[in-house]
């Protein structure tokens, strides 16, 4: 194996769902989305939350990239929208073929002087934003997966 | 609540209602946590507890003093830009 197979890329996207998914729907997505990546040795995490999905997939950049245009092609997704595309040193989810955590609305304001993850995440104009929110929701997602509310 | 007087450069950010962030200069500070009960529970980053307090803004307070961590010591949690 060389060295350029050992890079991994990584893409966090969002998009529209085109019709709300019932929790047998996601299931089902999740389950195809595993056994593809399984497959394709990626991994990632998804995330579900008022009709808008956020994914991140990582693992060897045709495999991603290959992976990305099915997910432009699937009509479950509308108004896909890449917010960070890059090479990363490690995998962030390698336990995950796709993690999946519930995530719901917020019933409250954010308290003052906190902002919000999901604003930031798609934040027009601002890419490190973008980057630190993506992070967030990273730590949210192993904080949640590994200690469970 | 006590008042809070934010360091320079610590970012906080709510996930989801209870699920708090900081970071100061592209590293994580660690999470916050709201409990059934109300309390707050503040953790380094590596999910080791550092306290429990009645309020947020103790919670903040203390996370805000610890020493920021060297980069990379919190593995994928280390912001990084390299687009």
């Amino acid at each position: 194996m060389t060295a350029a197979d050992d890079t991994v890329f990584s893409v966090v996207y969002s998009s529209n769902a085109t019709a709300p998914f019932s929790d047998d729907a996601l299931g089902e997505l999740l389950q195809q989305c595993r056994s593809a990546n399984a497959q394709r040795d990626i991994t990632g995490m998804l995330l579900y939350r008022n009709g808008r999905f956020i994914q991140i997939l990582e693992g060897p950049e045709q495999a991603v990239r290959e992976t990305m245009g099915k997910i432009e092609r699937d009509p479950r997704h509308d108004h896909l929208r890449v917010l960070i595309d890059e090479f990363i040193e490690e995998r962030n989810f390698a336990e995950w073929t796709m993690g999946f955590e519930p995530i719901a609305m917020p019933d409250e304001n954010a308290p003052e002087g906190f902002r919000d993850t999901f604003d930031d995440l798609e934040a027009h104009g601002d890419p490190s934003a973008t980057l630190r929110a993506a992070r967030e929701l990273s730590l949210w997602f192993r904080v949640r997966a590994h200690h469970p509310r | 609540m006590p008042e809070h007087h934010p360091s320079p450069g610590t970012v906080w950010a709510r996930v989801e209602d209870g699920f708090h962030v900081g970071s100061r200069d592209g590293n994580f500070l660690g999470y916050i946590e709201r409990r059934r009960d109300g309390r707050f529970v503040a953790f380094d980053m590596r999910s080791a507890v550092i306290g429990t307090f009645a309020d947020l803004v103790s919670a903040m307070r203390t996370l805000s003093s610890a020493p920021t961590p060297a980069p990379g010591t919190n593995g994928i949690l280390t912001i990084r830009e390299n687009r």
